[in-house]
This record gives C-alpha cells, structure tokens and sequence, in this order.
C-alpha cells in the first residue's frame, strides 16, 4: 500500500533506530534510479539508510559485443535497424549509431512498428534491436509471433533481452554480500510476478520489496523494507498492487517460454551471469539476426579505468571512479553507466551532486 | 481564389520572371508596406534612436504545419520574440526562404500568410526578404530564415549582470507543449494529441511588462530550444549565481505531462514558442505576476523560483530544484535531442 | 528499466486498442492481456498492455500524489516556509 509523506519518512526514521547499524538498500531497477533521483529521495533519506543503484538499467548491461555486431550489420545496404531511442548513443568500440551517424536506423516506439516496418520495407531486412528486461521481452515475442503469422521472410532480432532474478542472485551470490534488501522493479514484477523473488529471500533471508516509480511509491516500499529488516522478518512484498500480483502475466510469461531460453550471456561490466540472458529457440533461428549472418559474439573489451562494473554491483558511488564527471559525462559517455540517462553514473551526474548532497 | 496545386520551379528562384511573378503574386500582398514595396536592394528604415538590437534566427522544423501553428509563424515569432525579451522593440524584419523545387504553392501561400499575421499581431514590418529554390533533395520542403532590428523599449534594462539574489524566476505559462507537439507529429512516435503549439509573439506581453515595471525586470529570455532548463543554466554560467526553483511550482498541463511520461522525457528540457522566463526584483514579483496573468498570454503564469547567491569555494553556479516531496535535486543543461525511450 | 503509464481502453478490435492518456491517443497492441475489455484501465509499456490497473487501489496512490501537489492557483512568492533538503 501506498503510504503518505510524512508516514512514510516517519516510518523509516522509526525502523531505522530499530536496526541500529547502517543498511544497504539496492534499487535493482534503473527506472527506480532515474526516479529516486529526480526525486530528491536521497537527499532526505536517514542518514544510516544508504540506497545502491544496480545493475536494472537494459542499456548499461548491454555488451560492447551487442552494439559491434550493430554496427557490422547497417555496413550491408539491405538491412534496415529498428530500435527504441535508447540504443542510439550507446557506443561500441568504434562508436555509437548517434556519432557514426547511421542512416539506416528507425527509432521506433513498439515493436509491433518494428515488424510493419519490414512490411512496408519488402526489399529491406529488418533487424530489431531486441534489448530489455521481462517487461519489454514478450513484446518481442508477440513481434516474432506477428512476423511468422505474416510470413515475413525479412524480419529478424538481435536479441540482448535479459533477466533480473538472476542478476539478482549473482550479486548476493557472490559480487556484493552487503545488500541488506532490494527494491525490486515495478514493472518487471508485473510480468514475472512477485512470487518470482521468493527463491531470493529464501536463499539470502534479504527483503524483496516491489514498488513502483512515483517517489510516494518509492518511499512506501523503503519503509516497507525498514519494517522487515526492523522485525528481522525478510519476506516478499508489494506496494504495487494496482498492477503486480504474486504469479504475474501467464500470458507473457508463456510467450517468453515457448519463444525463448535463458543461457549463460555476457553483461557489460558483470561478464558472464548464470541463466541471466534470453535467446531465441533454435526453431526460431530464421528469426535470429546473429544466426541469419553467421555472427560470433565477441566479448567487448571493458574501459581501462572504467569502474562501471563495480558501480552496477553497488560495491561503489560513481564519484568514486577517477573518471566520473572529469573525463566521464554524458555528452562524451566513456562507461555504460555514463551511457543510458537511466544509467547510475548518468543519474548521479544529471541530478545527484547537488550543494547539499555533495560528491 | 487560390490556384491549383501548382509546385515550385528552380526557375521560382532563379531571378527572373517567374521570380517576379511569384513575388508579386503571393508575398508583396501579404507584407505590403512602403518600404518592402519599394523592392530595393536594401532596405531603407528611420529609427529614433542609434542603439539597436540585431537578431537572427533560421527555422528548419519539420513538420511545417502542427497544431498551433506552422513554420511561417514560427519563424516571425522566434524572431520578434527574441527581440522583445532584450527590452527592444520590433521594427523591422526580413524574411528569406529556402524552397525545395517541387513544394506546393498553395501550400507555401499558407505558411507566408500565417507569417504575415504573426507580424500584423507583433506590428512589425517585413521590410527584406529573399527567396531561392534548391533542387529536389537539398532541402526539407521549406527552411526560413528571419532577421529583425528593435530599438530599446522605453525603461528597459535587462542583462545577465543585472541579475541579483533573491530576485524571482517566473514564467508565463505551460512547459514543453511547442516540443511535445512537435514530438506527437515526428514519424516512428506519432500520437494522437489534443497538445497545441504555444507559438505565440510575445511583444504585447513583454511591452506591459517592461511599461509598468521598467527596471525592476532584471533579465528576460525565451526558453525555446533546450526549453527552461536550458535557459536556467544559461543563467548560471553567465552569473556564476545559483538558482533554486520548486517543481509543485512549475506550471504543466496534465495532458503534457502524460505524453512526456509515456515517451521518457523531462518536460524541464522540451521547447517552448511563446514563453518568457523573467527574472525579476524581489518586491516587483507579485505586480510581474498579476501582469502575466490579466493577459491571455500569461494565465497560467507563476513565479517557479529564486536567484540565490553565489555559493562560497564554488567553482559554478548551479540550477537546483526542491522537489514535490521535499528533495533536492540538480537541474543540468540538456543534452541537445530528446530520443524516446522506454527505460 | 521500464516506463509505462496507465491508460483506458477507449477502442478496441481484436488485439487492436486505443489507449487515451489525459488525452493522448496512442494505438497499442493488447496481445499480452488478452482479458482487457472497452474502458478498461491498463498499463502500458512498450506499445503493449502488460495489465490491467486495479482503480480502487490506483485512486488510492492517486489521491496521496495530490496531497502534495501544490494547488494551480497559489502564487509561491518566496521558499521559507518550504522542507529545504535535510537528512543524509
């Protein structure tokens, strides 16, 4: 449930003298970031309540490697890229489709334009970039769905969908054992469910608490997740109920099943995490722009200097980097955190270093 | 009675009768006065004082036409409205057009009497203009260039430096509706939107303003391109002073607010047409704000923030903003080009 | 890592919908909800629904965001009285 400002804040500052230590609280979804952020919620937060932003954020964990073969890709005439907004300023290793100004890029809003752009475009192949988290994935999967319903012969993804709960469990598995609970995405626990992240709480004893992004929202489930460490009684939760429930959407979860299988993918600045990475099922190989081309994947090499692997896994604040904010902005992203407006680094520099929270 | 669709011709641009014709068929009509029918190579205008302010701005939006208005009154407004936010009042203003061969007539026809309309409500000339036609391809249908001249109205004093602390931040109206206009018409993000274009010359406006409270209007500016955010931090850089505004004061249409939300973007940083930020002295601020508001242009006005000193050991100043659960955050220039996003 | 906004139902064909936003009008696909029926409330990412918004409980978060909206018509004319960032 939603609480109002003053219980909320009051609620926290309550539980907080409570727990007496200082706690760890990991914003998993970089949504969550931007909003927190924007909202000011640091900057009024108890001073032992410290918030990490993690590794949620689909453009900061997508590998150099995604956006090389991009860029191998809109060499050949006949392809066609359509992708969200988001993707246009990530760079490669040469460059992003904004500063090697690519012609042949769509920005589209849906994927469903993504697929009537290959109608409309018969001589062309389109290529959608396939990035995103639970949320965005089935979307895709209804575009493959619409493709082969259509029979499109010049439709096909690159597909660098990924998964949270396993992000999640890799970071408490091993990457940062301070977490104390995480606040978990709104969104994406709309698709999977919150049942999703019991096996989480049953396995680290951390809090799982869903919100979604109006601050109020925010501030309801910090709260929530004070109480629990408060009571010691860690345990899924939601202050989301409008729209998330325990088992999620079936039927996107179904799509996600019967058109794609976790495998062990790379993320920019965390390497290789367990089952952490969607791809298509071999019988939709036509659909699989790496399988179509004969593509390799080829590991991206990480930034000499670039921190943003220890940021995603809230073991530092992007000030600590050596780079941030000197060399490191977002005009001239050098890290994936620097890169996406919803990135750590991008946040901490847009909003965050302000004259009373300062860095 | 307009013609038939009838396109340009490269011959429309290429000085010779067809020139003429359309000159005197579709633009003399529309802008007559002494000097530009004098069709000289300059221009020739009296001014009342030697102290004049120049500007210049070139228009390339696409589309041409949105709901509120269409490149020809944009591009009078941009100009006039640059003018008057210097304390200077429009005298004078060219007009140069760039036509893609092939561009409807009728169409042109229309956008050149919206820009005359815009300089009847703005009581200035179009004395200069200029028209060329550029090959299919070279141009997006139609680009306009306008420059104007203004002399400095009478009391004004405005500028970066005559900004102090605790003067207020007011603004005349909504954020962001000209740019989320634009953004609902943009090919791949298409919506359906009741949103107009704020287009809108602000002479009248800014002349009440300047008339009643002379210099207590410390600085004004059009936040356009870059939209309020981009003009705060203007203002920062030039100053070296911080500004602290408050978000639950920022005027937004609801309507707005849900188009930016659903394509991820700041309405802080999307364009305005017909806005002014003013800055204002302290005790001048509740008069600025009933003058703003008895206008039409000025309804939803409101005083957004203040001017707070320099901060000690600073290296810049900073644009801050008390959000509406009591934060703080920073307000950063914009990047420069709003993509959609779904994260 | 996800925008979405709610928005009603205000046409609907098939898994073809129009989804109104205070009046924004965007087509939307409902292939992810296929429940959703006309004037239903959804969320909406994407171009797709991935809900159905529960009202009574969404009313409820909305009435608490209006408590600290400031009203249209009052004129802030200085900040004193204003919570100036305090906490960490």
């Amino acid at each position: 449930m939603t609480l109002d400002l003053q219980t909320a804040f009051a609620r926290m500052n309550e539980y907080c003298g409570k727990i007496g230590r200082p706690i760890q609280v990991m914003e998993v979804c970089g949504t969550h970031t931007v909003s927190i952020f924007r909202g000011g919620i640091r900057t009024l937060l108890p001073t032992a309540f410290k918030l990490l932003s993690g590794p949620g954020c689909p453009v900061c964990v997508t590998d150099q490697s995604y956006i090389d073969v991009v860029l191998k890709l809109v060499q050949r005439p006949d392809i066609l890229i359509a992708t969200y907004g988001d993707m246009i300023r990530v760079p490669g290793s040469a460059g992003s489709l904004e500063t090697l100004g690519i012609r042949s890029v769509q920005v589209v809003v849906s994927s469903d334009d993504a697929v009537q752009l290959a109608r409309k475009n018969p001589k062309k192949i389109v290529v959608f970039l396939a990035v995103g988290f639970e949320t965005t994935a089935p979307a895709t999967a209804v575009a493959i769905a619409e493709a082969e319903r259509l029979e499109l012969d010049n439709f096909c993804i690159l597909c660098g969908h990924k998964l949270v709960v396993p992000a999640m469990n890799a970071l408490l598995g091993g990457m940062n054992h301070r977490i104390d609970a995480f606040l978990c995405p709104g969104h994406v626990s709309v698709i999977i469910g919150s049942d999703a992240y019991r096996p989480v709480v049953e396995r680290f004893g951390v809090p799982c608490v869903v919100a979604g992004f109006e601050p109020l929202q925010i501030l309801s489930g910090l709260a929530e997740i004070c109480q629990q460490l408060a009571d010691k009684r860690p345990r899924v939760a939601s202050v989301y109920q409008a729209v998330v429930t325990p088992q999620g959407n079936r039927t996107a979860q179904n799509l996600l099943t019967q058109y794609f299988e976790p495998y062990d993918g790379l993320w920019r600045g965390l390497g290789r995490i367990s089952m952490g990475s969607l791809r298509l099922r071999s019988e939709f190989r036509e659909y699989d722009a790496m399988a179509r081309f004969g593509i390799e994947e080829v590991p991206g090499k990480e930034m000499p200097g670039c921190r943003c692997g220890q940021v995603l896994c809230g073991l530092i604040d992007p000030p600590e980097c050596a780079m941030f904010a000197k060399v490191c902005n977002p005009d001239t992203p050098i890290g994936p955190c620097m890169v996406s407006s919803e990135g750590a680094c991008s946040a901490w520099y847009k909003y965050g270093h302000s004259r009373s929270n300062p860095s | 009675m307009k013609d038939e669709s009838k396109p340009i011709l490269l011959a429309h641009g290429g000085g010779g009768r067809l020139t003429a014709e359309l000159v005197d068929r579709m633009i003399l009509p529309k802008f007559r006065n002494d000097t530009l029918s004098k069709l000289t190579d300059a221009a020739q205008l009296e001014l009342e004082s030697t102290s004049v302010s120049f500007t210049t701005d070139s228009f390339v939006v696409q589309p041409l036409e949105f709901p509120g208005g269409d490149i020809g009154k944009l591009a009078v407004c941009g100009t006039v409205n640059d003018l008057v936010v210097s304390g200077t009042r429009p005298v004078a203003l060219s007009l140069g057009l760039i036509i893609e061969e092939g561009f409807d007539q009728n169409r042109l026809d229309t956008i050149l009497a919206s820009a005359a309309e815009a300089a009847r409500q703005a009581n200035v000339s179009i004395v200069a203009g200029d028209t060329k036609v550029v090959e299919k391809g070279a141009a997006d249908g139609l680009f306009i260039n306008t420059s104007g001249i203004g002399v400095r109205m009478k009391g004004a004093n405005v500028g970066f430096d005559r900004i102090k602390p605790g003067d207020g931040i007011l603004i005349n109206g909504t954020l962001g509706d000209h740019g989320m206009t634009i953004m609902s018409l943009r090919k791949g993000i298409q919506f359906d939107s009741p949103i107009q274009s704020d287009c809108a010359v602000l002479s009248d406006l800014i002349g009440r303003l300047v008339d009643r409270l002379g210099e207590q209007i410390h600085f004004m500016r059009d936040p356009t391109r870059g939209g309020l955010a981009a003009t705060l931090n203007e203002i920062v850089t030039a100053t070296g002073l911080d500004l602290l505004i408050e978000e639950t004061a920022l005027p937004i249409q609801p309507t707005v607010q849900a188009a930016a939300d659903m394509l991820g973007f700041d309405l802080l940083n999307i364009a305005n047409e017909g806005k002014v930020v003013a800055v204002v002295a302290p005790d001048a601020v509740d008069r600025a704000m009933k003058i703003f508001r008895d206008h039409s242009l000025g309804r939803q006005a409101a005083c957004v923030g203040r001017v707070n000193p320099r901060t000690e050991g600073a290296p810049n100043g900073l644009v801050e903003m008390v959000t509406r659960i009591g934060g703080r955050r920073i307000v950063q220039m914009p990047y420069g080009r709003d993509l959609p996003r779904i994260c | 890592m996800c925008l979405a906004i709610p928005a009603r139902i205000v046409q609907l064909d098939g898994d073809h919908a129009i989804a109104d936003a205070m009046g924004n009008r965007w087509p939307i696909r409902t292939t992810l909800t296929p429940e959703v029926r006309l004037g239903d409330l959804v969320l909406v990412h994407a171009g797709y629904s991935i809900s159905t918004v529960e009202e009574e409980e969404a009313k409820e978060t909305w009435e608490l965001l209006k408590q600290i909206q400031t009203p249209a018509d009052k004129i802030p004319s200085g900040f004193e009285d204003l919570p100036m960032g305090g906490g960490a």
